[in-house]
């Protein structure tokens, strides 16, 4: 784990820090220095594997999508075994309304995204996961990196595609 | 279909009675970056006559969310106008935006590419779909995962939407094949490309009559460099030697500026005027003007007078500045004591503000709504 090194007092200040700058650009701050960002990254990449292992999901996909000043984070994961699909449905759901309610970041992440709604849905073999925010979501999903569609910028890639 | 702004529900038939008419219409746009094209889907018409006509707001509302669900459901994301058309003018319009859903409409075929793990580059797979694939389909179809890109086109051959997806299986092997090939090309053109570019740099340093042997090439090129710094030094020393050989001004003394110059200006003024008055003929005045020129005696004088007021002032300045001295020592302890206890007593505050915005700190809550297929969370900040 990452936070398992650092003592309250340093997250203290942390934090004292990121509300006076924001969490949008304390998060851009630490993914522009390397060790932090290579341990951001690789801690993602960890977890997303287990979830992938775990509940046997067969494909994923991120795609942010802008709508004037609204922005749409869609995540498809597509889990063929029912069960195992319902099971993670049931799990993030009390995950998400657990981190909202009770981790003191919660607050700054939602007025400063201006998170929306949070949305979950079982179609076909697959659950897709929607959270409407403002430009903002994009821009910090963007920085993240990763294989994610944006939409219409995704176009002017496509010349590079071999025939 | 047809419409008549009415405030109650109308029978068919006694709509197409009326003079005014209005047919509904929709367009579509995958994205703003298309132009709007008229489609032939025919809406459900209770909904769009509340989406325009409903007295009720919230009903109006409501009719755009079953319309936009309709809409998802049916024909997917993208830009959706909903018209009102009257003698083929569009009297009332509103565009419902779907982002959370891919487009479909539109769309002639779907094709595949595959990126390789070596290149990064999307090889294009020799599948294509009526509709848009699912994973299984994919994974049967081209023999394996990975990154994987499905591409929309319209019928004229013109992308109109893109998805990027992460199947969880091995490369499959033609993929893999393709990019051995293309990967040794590409490391063969790049070697051959930066061989014949060191030679091209190495030409133009050493000159077209360089020597062949390494040791010869690199001790040339030294003394290239060797020249380049005597060059340098050269000039150094010349621009040392211009800034020294520049005539500097005389230097002045402090009593030249306060009581020669002073002086010599109040002389050479007065012998200017006795000039001008002689050359008018006016020999009184010019006479005059010849008692008014100081002797050296105003001018040691004025010397003595100024030096007492300077060394009285330098005098006043140094007691003054001694008993300031002292004051400012006093002030500056004080303000340092000062600092300290507000310091002391902001560090106090700052404790209790944490202490108590940790306690009535900014609060989530969260409306969550679950059925069947899935759950929404809307969070709220209060505090």
């Amino acid at each position: 784990m990452i936070d398992a090194n650092i003592d309250s007092g340093a997250v203290k200040k942390i934090f004292k820090l990121v509300k006076q700058i924001g969490l949008y650009e304390s998060i851009k701050a630490i993914l522009s220095r390397e060790p932090f960002r290579g341990m951001i990254v690789n801690k993602l990449k960890d977890m997303s594997d287990q979830i992938i292992q775990t509940y046997q999901i067969q494909a994923h996909s991120f795609n942010v999508r802008v709508d004037g000043d609204l922005c749409y984070l869609t995540v498809e994961l597509h889990i063929p075994d029912s069960e195992k699909r319902k099971l993670l449905r049931d799990r993030l759901h009390n995950t998400v309304k657990n981190s909202l309610e009770q981790t003191s970041i919660s607050p700054l992440f939602i007025e400063e995204f201006n998170i929306k709604d949070i949305t979950c849905e079982e179609i076909g073999d697959k659950l897709k996961v929607v959270v409407v925010g403002n430009k903002r979501l994009g821009e910090l999903i963007k920085s993240l990196g990763g294989d994610v569609d944006y939409g219409e910028e995704q176009k002017a890639e496509n010349s590079g595609e071999e025939g | 279909m047809l419409f008549k702004k009415k405030e109650e529900t109308v029978p068919q038939q006694e709509i197409e009675e009326e003079d005014v008419q209005l047919y509904p219409r929709i367009r579509f746009r995958p994205n703003p970056n298309f132009s709007w094209k008229i489609t032939d889907i025919e809406p459900p018409a209770d909904l769009v006559e509340d989406l325009f006509f409903a007295e009720d707001p919230q009903r109006r509302k409501e009719a755009e969310a079953e319309l936009k669900q309709w809409l998802r459901e049916e024909y997917g994301g993208g830009d959706w106008k909903i018209e009102l058309i009257r003698d083929g003018r569009v009297v009332r319009s509103r565009t419902i935006p779907i982002r959370d859903e891919d487009i479909k409409y539109g769309v002639n075929k779907w094709l595949v590419y595959v990126k390789g793990e070596e290149t990064g580059k999307f090889y294009k797979a020799d599948v294509e779909f009526a509709h848009p694939p699912d994973p299984t389909e994919i994974l049967d179809a081209i023999g394996g995962g990975g990154k994987i890109r499905i591409v929309g086109y319209d019928e004229k051959g013109k992308i109109v939407t893109t998805k990027t997806i992460e199947i969880n299986a091995p490369l499959p092997d033609w993929v893999k094949e393709k990019e051995n090939s293309f990967e040794k090309q590409v490391l063969k053109a790049i070697r051959d490309r930066l061989t014949e570019q060191q030679q091209k740099v190495l030409d133009s340093l050493l000159g077209s009559n360089a020597p062949k042997s390494e040791e010869s090439a690199i001790s040339q090129l030294i003394n290239e460099l060797e020249k380049l710094v005597k060059n340098k030094q050269i000039e150094k020393i010349q621009e040392l030697i211009d800034t020294l050989k520049t005539p500097s001004e005389p230097k002045k003394s402090l009593t030249d500026i306060l009581f020669l110059e002073p002086y010599k200006a109040k002389v050479e003024s007065i012998n200017l005027l006795i000039q001008k008055y002689a050359e008018k003929g006016d020999l009184t005045t010019a006479k005059e003007l010849l008692k008014e020129i100081p002797d050296g005696t105003g001018a040691l004088i004025n010397l003595l007078t100024a030096g007492a007021n300077l060394a009285n002032a330098i005098a006043t300045a140094l007691s003054s500045g001694a008993n300031d001295h002292r004051k400012l020592r006093e002030k500056v302890r004080k303000a340092v004591e000062e600092r300290e206890k507000r310091k002391e007593s902001k560090e106090e505050s700052e404790e209790e503000e944490e202490n108590e915005s940790s306690e009535q700190g900014k609060k989530v809550i969260v409306k969550s709504i679950k059925d069947e297929t899935g759950w929404k969370i809307k969070p709220e900040v209060e505090g």
